[in-house]
């Protein structure tokens, strides 16, 4: 339901009960009131000869007191056949008061509705509350026993065929003896005027609704244009911003949707990033592992060929598929690491790790390659006693130490040489250094290698520096774990590069036992 | 004897070249490709178990912790995945070594030679290698049986790396060692050694360079 017919609507529901409440009070004081009125009237009829007119000649005493007041096209109702409708104490000017009118100076009874009252009737009983009239009505119990009772006047309410909630009183008279010990005087209420009731209520509600339905408009106007602009903003992926002039609740609603959008915003934007890091990774990543596989495919069937052909495989070209298997291993690791290292924080899982243990696995993993290569292979370990450990994550660390280690020996010369050595320091450190005597970097180039990014597009492996990927995960992994990794020049020509951090200080009772 | 090693693998290929690489270095090798044939297997018939965690979830965990508890034969996992937690996990469970997949069968070889070396038994303190015989503390060096005199820093030296035969010993370990601080430290114990060398005559060899290190003594020297 939209806004308008709601309001209407709330406002219909609202004002029927209150206006039915209003009317009921209303009723019931109308009531009060005419039985005061009534009372009045029965005083007055009996002030001065009441008595004996009701006794004579009761017919004429119940014969209605006044001419009707001139009512233009007011009906004049035929109540109970021989009466007219009279409006007491009203009496026109120039005429003379009729036997049994109240005296002048008596006090008029108030008129409920004037203009429109129907006329008294009056009716004296008997002792026994029989009517003294063939014509009088007939009083309901409730009456008859409160009256029996004693009570004077007896208020109540009747209705007939003509009337519906018709006042009554019955009044017991002074000497209470005779055809007139009771006078009933009764008028029914007046007749319901349809116009009237619409003039009433209808055109007040009429109005409170249209007033309703035309004050909304700029509370209905402000929502629609709020509505305009949310929608407005959703169909451009809430990049504009939502705003609403002025301070109240709809301009609220607007900075409501404005933050909403904002976070809606934020949050797109993050899954976008993320999705695009994913996408530029596996883009990269099948680009990195397919060129070395397909260069060992290239091998392989260079090699096949030349085995059906029944001619020597060379071992160079053996070696070069090897070199390429031993890449890609290589590569499919560090593609590893850095989806670990790029899924924001590193999933960590740290223990003890054994770094003589490390480098013997990583020399060991190498040599087959360095061989390819023809450079020598070597490492000095602290002795067997002293054990070396640091709390990381092995996989990280083995894999830190494999690229530092793998590029020593893939950009060497041929004769060439690696040395790993793993030594512990003064202070409770120690340092793990892998240098070369190959063609080394450029003092200017270092800083540079130093300070790549995993992320970073001059990270990826086929660089043609060729030391990308590797070495920036070799930093981000020694940052990750506190070792101060230092590239220089090595006295031999090559590069020499420096792990050194702190051990584990158990290691000291270890080595003490 | 040649060394009995039990290997559970369940790829095929990958199983078959293990088995003729362990073979063709002369070890005696024995292939299961379903984990619980590890169950009832005599566990004093082999020397070194390797194991791969090839199924996923803890299958190959649970078989090597039910292992540990028979035996503490030495245990090599192959482990396909570069997982920290399984290897750690590995580890914890009583396993001495492991071998991520991809690997070289060279690796393996040596992996398996370092997993099943026996410490050689000799008198604590004199050390023989090939025609070299060290006595530290009666101070005597001897190649072929003739005595060789040495200078204190030579014996030093000689001492030094025969501790620890087959490795690389780094310079800057041997100086601080045997000689006294100070300026150009490395370039006086290259003199000392090459002195030694000369001592030393026909074992002279033994005493290897290795570049960018130091020095190493082994018996099969250039």
């Amino acid at each position: 339901m939209k806004l308008r017919p709601r309001l209407a609507l709330t406002v219909a529901l609202l004002t029927i009960p209150l206006g039915l409440l209003a009317s009921f009070g209303f009723e019931r004081a109308r009531r009060r009131e005419e039985a005061e009125v009534l009372i009045a009237h029965l005083e007055a009829r009996l002030a001065s000869e009441g008595r004996r007119l009701c006794e004579e000649s009761p017919e004429v005493f119940a014969r209605p007191a006044m001419p009707p007041p001139p009512g233009p096209g007011l009906p004049d109702p035929p109540h109970f056949g021989s009466f007219d409708g009279p409006h007491p104490g009203m009496p026109p000017p120039g005429m003379p008061p009729p036997p049994g009118a109240p005296p002048p100076g008596a006090r008029p009874p108030p008129m409920p509705f004037p203009g429109h009252a129907p006329p008294i009737a009056v009716f004296p009983y008997d002792e026994s509350l029989r009517p003294s009239l063939p014509f009088a009505p007939t009083l309901d119990a409730e009456t008859i026993e409160a009256a029996r009772a004693g009570a004077s006047p007896v208020r109540g309410m009747f209705s007939d065929a003509n009337t519906n909630n018709g006042v009554q009183v019955l009044m017991r008279t002074p000497w209470g003896k005779g055809p007139c010990s009771y006078l009933v005087a009764r008028r029914g209420a007046p007749p319901l005027d349809v116009r009237a009731l619409l003039a009433s209520w209808l055109t007040p509600i009429v109005a409170m609704l249209a007033a309703v339905a035309l004050g909304a408009s700029p509370i209905v106007r402000r929502i629609r244009e709020l509505a305009t602009r949310v929608r407005a903003s959703a169909r451009e992926h809430y990049q504009a911003p939502i705003a609403m002039a002025g301070t109240d609740e709809v301009a609220e609603l607007a900075h409501a949707f404005d933050e909403a959008a904002r976070e809606v915003r934020l949050r797109m934007d993050e899954q976008q990033k993320r999705e695009q890091t994913l996408r530029d990774f596996l883009a990269n990543t099948t680009h990195d592992v397919m060129t070395p596989l397909t260069v060992l495919q290239g091998h392989l069937s260079t090699m096949q060929s030349l085995a059906g052909e029944g001619r020597q495989v060379e071992p160079a070209l053996i070696g070069a598929a090897i070199d390429e298997a031993h890449y890609m291993t290589s590569l499919v690791h560090n593609l590893g690491v850095a989806a670990r290292l790029e899924a924001g924080e590193p999933h960590f899982v740290r223990a003890p790790v054994d770094l003589a243990a490390l480098v013997e696995r990583v020399v060991s993993r190498h040599r087959p390659v360095a061989r390819q290569h023809e450079v020598e292979i070597d490492r000095a370990l602290p002795p067997p006693e002293e054990k070396l450990t640091i709390d990381g994550d092995e996989t990280f660390l083995e894999q830190d130490v494999s690229n530092v280690v793998y590029n020593a020996i893939r950009y060497n010369k041929r004769g060439g040489h690696v040395a790993v050595v793993l030594e512990s320091m003064d202070d409770d450190r120690f340092r793990l250094r892998v240098v070369d005597d190959g063609p080394g970097v450029p003092k200017d180039e270092i800083a540079s290698i130093a300070s790549r990014s995993v992320r970073g597009a001059s990270a990826r492996t086929r660089n043609p520096d060729g030391r990308g990927l590797g070495l920036a995960i070799a930093r981000r992994v020694a940052e990750l774990h506190d070792l101060e990794l230092t590239f220089a020049a090595s006295e031999y020509g090559g590069l020499q590069v420096d792990f050194e951090g702190a051990r584990r200080p158990s290691d000291d009772a270890t080595s003490a036992a | 004897m040649a060394s009995r090693i039990l290997l559970i693998e369940d790829d095929g290929a990958l199983g078959a070249q293990i088995v003729s690489q362990l073979e063709r270095v002369g070890y005696v090798v024995t292939w299961h490709r379903d984990g619980r044939e590890l169950e009832g297997t005599e566990v004093g018939s082999i020397d070194l178990l390797v194991l791969d965690l090839m199924l996923p979830g803890e299958f190959g965990l649970d078989l090597l912790k039910r292992f540990r508890e028979r035996t503490d034969v030495p245990v090599l996992i192959l482990s396909a995945r570069n997982d920290n937690a399984t290897r750690v996990r590995g580890l914890q469970l009583g396993a001495d070594d492991y071998l991520t997949k991809p690997f070289w069968p060279e690796e393996l070889v040596e992996r398996v030679r370092a997993r099943l070396r026996r410490p050689v038994l000799q008198r604590s303190d004199v050390i023989e290698i090939g025609l070299l015989r060290v006595d530290p503390s009666s101070r005597e060096v001897s190649v072929q049986g003739k005595s060789v005199a040495l200078t204190a820093t030579e014996l030093g030296i000689l001492v030094a790396l025969a501790k620890r035969r087959g490795a690389a010993v780094t310079r800057q370990s041997l100086v601080d060692q045997v000689l006294d601080e100070r300026d150009g430290a490395e370039r006086t114990l290259d003199v000392h050694v090459s002195r030694l060398r000369k001592k030393l005559g026909e074992a002279g060899g033994y005493i290897v360079t290795v570049w960018g290190i130091g020095y190493r003594l082994e018996a099969q020297g250039p």
